[in-house]
């Protein structure tokens, strides 16, 4: 289970980076988040039984040393095999970062790329409102902190 | 693609290639420019970008700690920047 990180205090920050977080969470009880728009990636990932449980993917927004020290609280100990993952489909999403509406997302435990909208999430059912979206990460999360404001401009 | 234009030893290529890149529209305009004029620079244009992409992927996976930096070195060393021909 991903374990994000969260500063003390009323707010909770999940994946700080230098770009304003587009963390995947939608709101929803429960999904398995199929990823049907992201190219080959059609596998649908372990649904959950809650979604406060945890986040399974981080932007692809996340890429510098703030987002990589972030991450370095964020999964400790758990890496990805290189070896699995399909470096071209990332390299696209990675060059593909250019519209406010959509995200590509990668999922830390699998690896796995889907794709994220504004209107539908990521798993075309949960819609996503532009302005907010309520979401928790870990047992760690206090009932109630984990709404964040969609930021105006995801590309900073 | 202003890396594979500075890189080629074609000068009179990598100027029109450059040339290509500036201002809105660089995308297409590279793409004209590379289909329409340098054909031949086609197959390496894309195994540069490829294999740029690659390395970029990679790069980004262990800056976000999603592979570990043993790994990314190991591909990172095995598969070197890319040289325009």
């Amino acid at each position: 289970m991903a374990a994000w990180h969260e500063t003390s205090g009323a707010d909770t920050e999940y994946l700080p980076t230098d770009r304003p977080s587009a963390v995947s969470e939608t709101a929803g009880p429960s999904h398995g988040c199929a990823s049907a728009h992201a190219g080959n990636a059609t596998k649908a990932w372990p649904a959950r039984s809650s979604a406060p449980e945890s986040i399974r993917s981080m932007p692809l927004l996340a890429r510098s040393s703030h987002g990589a020290r972030a991450a370095e609280e964020t999964y400790p100990g758990r890496v990805l095999d290189l070896s699995s993952l399909d470096l071209e489909e990332i390299a696209n999403a990675l060059a593909d970062q250019t519209g406010y509406e959509h995200h590509w997302l990668i999922s830390p435990d699998t690896g796995e790329i889907a794709f994220w909208t504004a209107d539908t999430g990521i798993d075309g059912q949960t819609p996503v409102t532009s302005t907010s979206w309520t979401w928790s990460s870990s047992s760690r999360c206090r009932p109630g902190s984990g709404t964040r404001t969609w930021p105006t401009s995801p590309m900073g | 693609m202003a890396d594979f234009a500075d890189g080629l030893t074609d000068e009179r290529a990598g100027r029109r290639l450059a040339r290509a890149i500036q201002g809105k529209g660089a995308f297409r305009r590279f793409k004209d420019e590379l289909h329409g004029e340098c054909p031949d620079l086609v197959p390496a244009w894309y195994v540069f970008r490829d294999a740029r992409g690659r390395r970029r992927a990679v790069q980004w996976l262990a800056d976000n700690s999603l592979i570990d930096d043993g790994s990314a070195d190991r591909f990172l060393s095995g598969h070197p920047d890319p040289v325009p021909p």
